[in-house]
């Protein structure tokens, strides 16, 4: 088997290494390391780690446009057709983030940025420029998702046909999607994305019935320190639950028996 | 020879595809001009589409229209080629052509706020950039082009559309798709085997109308582009506007083909596509 990632932060596995009490300036100098994150332990638990059958794309502050962009690159790609077409059983895993990002070329940077959306610019940063007229201007939820459908149509259609195996997860925002594949994981939940999981094992395990994070998930999760309190990521513990879910809710076990699905 | 029966033509393009002031007759003031301009019959009855499907005796379904963009066809095509619609048509056809001509890089779609709708955007000039109102797609649109368009990065990403197009279209073995360039031959690096001429410098239809008129008219040949008209048709892949409108090959008004023009087109795909339906679609 051969596993493909996409997604951003929560993919990636930043701040998987953050400890209890680590200081912000401690964090923010820390050597980066996913060992402890959901992403690396499913690569050892499927066997993809230790024979480097894997490729990720997912980036930190990524957008979707940017993982679209990139998966577009990647499967058009000599190195996808060179080498990793021959690869049998491939599996790809897409993590979706917020809608509230983009990705577009900057000519300050003449680089391609991530864009976050937002209310007030730095006026010397053209990504924040960007970002505060297409949050003005532009954007719109409900458009949005419904332009996010389409590309996971799309692309249902495209891996089917590629002959690979692809499932879909909400990171960290559960998004009202009005179309329901069966590659998308809890698509029947209303709360299906990773944090509100971290806040659903944590409610249920402290018998909090009041229902309580689902106001302010980040909130709750940041109270009960299941997140980071720099960059509100799992912590090595949240990886550990998101790696079971994943191996419960993925239709295949380590032995690529696929009887689940 | 007739392409076998339950055929699909379908088209993706801007104006030039859709047929946009085919009507268009000598003479014809401004506001005479905008009557008929975006005229659908007479898009259809004097645009090249028809010529190409009357002849061969096909099914059509145009998805190209007026200002669209690149990145606005590739969004219609992913909603059209998911739809039922699509689905019925692929399995009521046996073959199914795609004729995809790919417009200036220069322009773009975004949905704003104001009007709830998805609007084109036409990068132009900074000094030409807005319109009198300012709206918001105009502040929208002159950001994007200072801070974000690059003519190579726009480039780049077209070609990585059309290579992800062309694995897409695998995906339907009755579909036959060919790519060409409307107006400005862009300076690809990648040389895809469906691309019409891509082999060739100058490839698009408007310097083929103007290649068809310096050949009759035995004239000296200057298509080696124009400043003459400003704004979005200038783009540093020159373009053949300044021969086309010294020689009326296109209205003045937009710069559209003529009738003949648009016959002319339609005679081109005619010629192109009549090989490959002998060798069987």
């Amino acid at each position: 088997m051969y596993l493909i990632t996409f997604g951003d932060d929560w993919t990636l596995g930043t701040g998987a290494w953050y400890k209890p009490g680590m200081p912000k300036v401690v964090y923010d100098n820390t050597d980066v390391d996913y060992e402890s994150s959901w992403r690396m332990m499913l690569l050892d638990y499927y066997g993809y780690g230790c024979q480097d059958r894997y490729k990720n794309f997912a980036s930190s502050k990524s957008s979707n446009q940017k993982q679209f962009a990139l998966a577009k690159q990647y499967f058009s790609s000599k190195d996808y057709w060179s080498s990793t077409f021959k690869e049998k059983n491939k599996v790809v895993l897409w993590g979706l983030t917020t809608t509230r990002r983009d990705y577009k070329w900057c000519n300050d940077t003449s680089e391609y940025e991530d864009i976050i959306f937002r209310e007030e610019y730095d006026d010397s940063k053209y990504k924040d420029k960007i970002g505060y007229g297409l949050n003005k201007w532009c954007h719109n939820d409900r458009v949005s998702v419904k332009e996010l459908q389409v590309e996971i149509l799309h692309w249902n259609q495209y891996f089917k046909a590629l002959g690979i195996k692809n499932y879909w997860f909400d990171t960290f925002s559960s998004k009202p999607y009005t179309i329901k594949p069966p590659n998308f994981l809890d698509i029947g939940s209303t709360h299906r994305d990773l944090l509100s999981l971290l806040c659903i094992k944590h409610a249920v395990g402290n018998r909090d019935s009041s229902g309580g994070w689902v106001n302010d998930k980040f909130e709750y999760a940041l109270n009960n320190k299941l997140i980071n309190p720099h960059d509100l990521l799992p912590k090595k513990e949240g990886h550990q639950k998101i790696f079971e879910y994943f191996v419960k809710n993925l239709p295949f076990d380590r032995n690529y028996n696929w009887s689940r699905s | 020879m007739k392409i076998p029966k339950k055929t699909l033509l379908i088209t993706l393009g801007c104006s030039w595809t859709f047929g946009e002031g085919a009507g268009y007759e000598p003479g014809m003031n401004h506001k005479e001009y905008e009557k008929i301009r975006y005229c659908p019959e007479l898009a259809w009855k004097y645009g090249w589409r028809r010529y190409v499907v009357e002849h061969f005796d096909i099914d059509h379904h145009n998805i190209g229209e007026s200002g669209s963009s690149n990145p606005k066809q590739f969004h219609y095509a992913k909603q059209y080629f998911l739809s039922k619609k699509f689905l019925k048509e692929y399995k009521e056809h046996e073959h199914i052509v795609v004729l995809w001509g790919l417009t200036t890089l220069r322009r773009a779609f975004m949905y704003f706020k104001d009007s709830r709708m998805y609007e084109n955007m036409f990068m132009k000039e900074e000094n030409v950039f807005q319109t009198k109102w300012n709206t918001n797609r105009d502040k929208m649109t002159k950001a994007i082009y200072r801070y974000s368009y690059d003519d190579d990065v726009a480039l780049a990403e077209l070609q990585t559309d059309i290579l992800h197009w062309n694995q897409y279209f695998k995906l339907f073995p009755k579909i036959k798709h060919f790519w060409y360039d409307i107006f400005g031959s862009k300076k690809y690096t990648i040389e895809p085997k469906n691309f019409i001429d891509i082999k060739k410098e100058k490839r698009d239809l408007l310097y083929l109308i103007c290649k068809n008129h310096e050949i009759k008219d035995d004239e000296k040949w200057k298509l080696d582009g124009s400043t003459l008209r400003e704004g979005y048709v200038v783009d540093k892949y020159n373009t053949c506007f300044g021969y086309a409108g010294e020689h009326d090959l296109v209205n003045p008004h937009s710069f559209h083909p003529l009738k003949d023009g648009y016959k002319f087109i339609g005679d081109h795909f005619i010629k192109f596509l009549t090989p490959h339906i002998e060798n069987g679609l």
